[in-house]
């Protein structure tokens, strides 16, 4: 895969980020590399100075469940409790509606979003066809994910593969080798980056919601391990096999020049769109790779089980105080997902970059969320805000965000917010900036090709 | 009813009104106030961070009285009304900080750790909570998001630059 970032050079050194790369051996710490060109025309007066993020990839011994330093009272999460639930019980009405409405009245004032004008309401139409394209695989596969557990292509049994496949595994596999065959196979079909964790079951969620867009009281079934074959769906339980204690996790890159015209767009809508598209897209393919070897695969996006501490355990990155995984290679820009499976596959180790130090100092992502969503503590705690609650799973040393807070403000904007991953410093340094201080949607027609952040894949 | 307006305070960039009938002058309200961009208040813990950033904020008296039906008393004291302090400034008029006396705003997990009526005491959260709890509200009568609930929402917020070093 080429660099992204081709017209990011490095201020001081002239170095392109993918020659540092080379120079640092194909180790994919970008820490140290280019800003990209907003970013190293900034020594201006009156501007906060803001410590680069630096240091090396270490591996590490401690789980996410170690690191969290999670309490015994840590519950499997319900899906009942997440913010997309909450928000339309506390509206009163569903969140689906409430934030279609101000999207179209964006339209119909030639704004894309929160702030942001276009000349006419047909230019903020096309903004929005943007995401609309974006999209659509993501709605296809089932949007987003979350309490969508083994619905539609995301099934939680073979889609394609005929029975005598995905119940006949090698009699004698052999676990590094398949896990070395998943992680190309999941690249090969649009991940950027692949880990291969044990499936820890606290991050496994306690139940799904069947009535997440409802201001309605939560309904819920039980998502339970039992000793069966293949995973089942029964009246009152979702069924995962106890032979299912392996996950690949997966990160696909979102499109960054999007992101910069925020903080809450339908170019940032469109970004995000993209990035669950890819992930959903790779989670259904990797399913049947995994089940034509023979085995038991759940794919799955943001649903079924918590995708960032999963990232961790599997050494993709690590958790920033924005809430989101942050990796080394591309910041937190990106969308996780996963495939649950009773695959025999050796284990990577998670990774320490210095997020956790770097986070504690850095705080832009605070100061620059819209909403107040972002903790503005220095220290990580145990318990989301009372005002945050029942949302963010109390038990885990973290920095909880707010994520009704978040979410209330896409539906007052009318978009899709990205503001704290764009301004993340670990954005900035790996994937660069295309649009300088003062982004404007103006110009997005005509970028450059690579720079709407496509893969550029070298056949 | 008879007002004026008299302006009580100017502390960090916060504008306060407060309305009085008890005045000799006759003045109407201003149509928009300009509340200036402020850094909010740093927390006091030790090495507490973020700053929190808020743009100006053009409040406007115009269209909150015409559009939305508010009276003056939906948002402010007014005689008659039993304050808990009374006003120390000679003119019979309540000045807004005298009660109000503490700047900025208390934010995150240290507005958490004091009551309500400690918070009060904050200028800029006794603003907040009168605007949002009145938006909060107006947006549970119509069933969806009517008015700003976030930060962005009302201070016209342009990002801080920010040098990567």
């Amino acid at each position: 895969m080429k660099d992204r970032d081709r017209s990011s050079t490095d201020s001081q050194s002239g170095q392109s980020r993918r020659s540092f790369l080379r120079a640092c051996g194909g180790v994919p710490l970008a820490l140290a590399t280019a800003a990209g060109p907003a970013s190293k025309a900034a020594a201006d007066t009156g501007r906060e100075e803001i410590r680069r993020p630096e240091g090396s990839i270490r591996k590490i011994s401690e789980s996410a469940e170690e690191i969290y330093e999670c309490k015994d009272s840590l519950g499997r999460f319900s899906g009942a409790d997440m913010a997309f639930k909450k928000i339309p019980e506390e509206l009163g009405a569903a969140f689906s509606r409430a934030f279609k409405e101000n999207a179209i009245s964006n339209v119909a004032n030639s704004r894309i979003g929160h702030g942001v004008d276009v000349a006419s309401p047909a230019e903020a139409r096309a903004h929005l066809a943007l995401d609309v394209a974006a999209d659509t695989w993501n709605k296809i596969i089932g949007p987003y994910g979350e309490n969508r557990d083994n619905e539609g292509l995301r099934s939680w049994l073979p889609l394609k593969v005929p029975e005598g496949m995905y119940t006949s595994p090698d009699p004698d596999p052999d676990p590094v080798d398949l896990a070395h065959k998943m992680k190309v196979i999941a690249t090969y079909v649009g991940a950027d980056r692949v880990g291969i964790t044990h499936l820890n079951r606290k991050w496994v969620y306690s139940e799904k919601c069947l009535n997440s867009d409802s201001p309605e009281p939560p309904v819920t079934k039980k998502i339970v391990f039992r000793d069966v074959d293949q995973p089942a769906e029964t009246e009152s339980e979702l069924i995962i096999p106890e032979s299912v204690t392996n996950a690949i996790v997966f990160v696909t890159v979102q499109p960054r020049m999007s992101t910069e015209i925020g903080p809450a767009t339908f170019q940032t809508m469109a970004s995000t769109s993209a990035g669950y598209s890819w992930s959903g897209l790779t989670a259904v393919a990797l399913a049947e790779a995994v089940r034509f070897m023979g085995y038991v695969a759940i794919p799955c996006m943001n649903e079924t089980a918590m995708s960032v501490p999963l990232a961790i355990d599997a050494g993709l990155g690590q958790l920033g105080r924005l809430g989101y995984l942050i990796t080394p290679w591309f910041g937190p820009h990106v969308r996780i997902a996963k495939v649950l499976t009773n695959m025999p596959l050796v284990h990577d180790s998670p990774i320490d970059f210095g997020v956790t130090e770097y986070c504690m100092e850095c705080g832009i992502c605070a100061v620059e969320c819209p909403s107040g969503a972002i903790s503005p503590d220095k220290e990580r705690s145990y318990a989301p805000l009372k005002a945050a609650e029942p949302c963010g799973n109390p038990g885990a040393r973290k920095w909880y965000i707010n994520g009704k807070r978040c979410l209330k403000w896409w539906v007052e904007s009318g978009a899709g917010c990205s503001r704290c991953t764009s301004v993340c410093p670990y954005t900035n340094l790996t994937l660069g900036s295309y649009l300088g201080d003062d982004p404007s949607p103006d110009g997005f027609w005509d970028a450059e090709f690579g720079q709407y952040g496509h893969r550029e894949v070298i056949y | 009813m008879l007002m004026r307006i008299i302006v009580t305070a100017v502390f960090s960039g916060l504008l306060l009104v407060t309305f009085s009938d008890r005045g000799a002058a006759r003045e109407s309200p201003p149509e928009v106030i300009h509340f200036k961009g402020t850094t909010g208040r740093p927390m006091e813990a030790p090495g507490v961070y973020p700053r929190l950033y808020s743009g100006a904020v053009d409040f406007s008296h115009e269209e909150h009285f015409s559009t939305y039906g508010l009276t003056c008393s939906d948002c402010h004291h007014v005689d008659g009304e039993d304050l808990s302090a009374d006003s120390s400034s000679g003119t019979g008029a309540l000045s807004c900080v005298e009660c109000h006396d503490q700047e900025g705003l208390v934010y995150g997990r240290a507005a958490e750790e004091m009551s309500d009526d400690e918070l009060l005491f904050y200028r800029a959260n006794a603003v907040h909570r009168l605007c949002i709890g009145c938006h909060e509200r107006s947006s549970a009568e119509a069933r969806t998001l009517v008015a700003p609930l976030a930060c962005r929402g009302c201070h016209a917020q342009r990002s801080r630059d920010y040098t990567l070093r």
